[in-house]
């Protein structure tokens, strides 16, 4: 798969050169840190709408229900996992990497499947600071990229193009 | 005694009347003339009468009168005598008749001719005080008799084509300097008059539309302005974290020692870094 292959049509002029380089450090983590906060918005759902089903189910006895550290960790982790990996198999980008132009690719270019979209959605919850391997890499591939053989690339096409 | 014959009596009749008017002595000269011419005519007739008749000729003036030449003279003394009476009696009554005569002319024929001065002068008058309203009418009147009269030949005559036959066009327009008539005219003032809205709707502007956008291609220019990248900032967020990547990357290789050929150039594609990893 090669830049000058790909239908360029909607990508602004200056960026035209960078379509299909492998993403830096930076973009990466300003897309991990607004993955963290659709996370924290989708766990603040979720505990506004069990609140909402206990008062209905209680009544007068409602009370807000406490969260316990671990237990929002568990939860935090199991919804990174699921929005991951459904992002990564569904259109290659998570919300952040759609922000940052971003996107998830194995060899050819093509989309990753359900398998390794979710492995490398639980090696990503578990183990983030294995990210900045990609610092060092000259390939700038993270841990997960070389275990999965994936890439992250810059590609700010919108998926009917694909 | 004198005959009275011949020019002397002739030339002194008038001093023996120098106090009587010129118009007597006119009349009293005309008579002497005939008196004399009829004096020359009879003495002539005597002298070829006594040279016919073989008498000798004297020239003698103091001769003794003859008979015939007696009865001639007398003849002609009463004559003479009779015209100056007739001359005298003509000038009385001259005399007597003129100033009546004049009297009753000035008096019959001088008045109508004053009265008829007088009454130019006011007619004179009227037409002074009159003059501007007669002046201003027979004006209006000229102008319109003008104005329908040159319609009615104006009707009559087809000017464009008198002008297409007779005039020199070329000539014409070649005598004129168009750029100075241009220069005069206020070019703005011109457009402040023109309907532009008229001129629009006038125009076929969807087909005119569709034209243009065809010679630009505008679909291709609003796919390369908005497309998939959102908006304006999104684009310099996403141009800004390219750059810190680079900027990263740079510091990095720096640290880690690694040359320009080392790093991986152009775009890796996915397949190929699989490979080099």
């Amino acid at each position: 798969m090669n830049t000058t292959d790909w239908p360029l049509g909607t990508v602004p002029a200056e960026a035209r050169d960078y379509q299909g380089e492998l993403a830096g450090i930076a973009s990466r983590v300003v897309a991990n840190a607004i993955d963290f906060a659709v996370m924290l918005a989708i766990l603040a759902a979720l505990y506004f709408g069990w609140a909402a089903a206990l008062f209905l189910r209680r009544g007068a006895r409602f009370h807000f229900p406490t969260v316990t550290y671990a237990g929002a960790f568990l939860a935090g982790s199991l919804v990174l996992v699921i929005y991951f990996a459904a992002s990564w198999r569904g259109t290659g980008r998570t919300y952040g990497d759609r922000l940052l132009g971003l996107r998830v690719v194995k060899r050819e270019g093509a989309l990753l499947r359900a398998g390794p979209a979710i492995v490398r959605a639980v090696l990503c919850v578990l183990f983030p600071l294995l990210l900045f391997w990609a610092v060092f890499s000259r390939q700038r591939r993270s841990v997960q990229d070389v275990l999965l053989r994936t890439s992250v690339v810059y590609d700010w096409r919108a998926r009917t193009e694909m | 005694m004198r005959i009275p014959i011949g020019d002397g009596e002739e030339a002194r009749a008038p001093k023996e009347e120098g106090g009587s008017p010129p118009r007597v002595d006119l009349t009293e000269q005309a008579a002497k003339v005939l008196v004399g011419l009829a004096a020359l005519a009879v003495e002539s007739s005597v002298v070829i009468l006594r040279r016919v008749s073989g008498v000798p000729v004297h020239d003698d003036e103091r001769a003794e009168p003859e008979g015939l030449g007696l009865l001639a003279g007398a003849a002609l003394g009463f004559v003479m005598e009779a015209g100056r009476a007739a001359a005298a009696a003509a000038d009385v009554a001259r005399r007597t008749v003129v100033p009546p005569a004049a009297f009753i002319a000035g008096t019959f024929l001088d008045a109508p001719r004053r009265a008829g001065q007088d009454r130019a002068a006011e007619w004179n008058e009227e037409w002074l005080t009159e003059r501007p309203d007669a002046q201003a009418i027979a004006g209006a009147v000229l102008t319109e008799t003008i104005q329908r009269a040159v319609n009615a030949v104006l009707d009559q005559i087809d000017l464009t084509q008198v002008v297409l036959d007779r005039v020199d066009l070329d000539r014409v327009i070649a005598s004129v300097d168009l750029d100075k008539a241009v220069e005069r005219v206020d070019l703005n003032e011109v457009i402040d008059h023109v309907d532009i809205e008229r001129v629009i709707a006038k125009l076929d502007l969807a087909k005119l539309s569709l034209e243009v956008i065809d010679q630009i291609d505008l679909p291709e220019i609003i796919r390369a302005s908005t497309g998939t990248v959102a908006s304006e900032s999104v684009r310099v967020v996403r141009m800004q974290t390219i750059g810190a990547d680079r900027a990263i990357a740079k510091v990095v290789d720096r640290l880690l020692r690694r040359t320009q050929d080392e790093q991986p150039e152009g775009p890796p594609a996915p397949t190929e870094t699989d490979d080099g990893s």
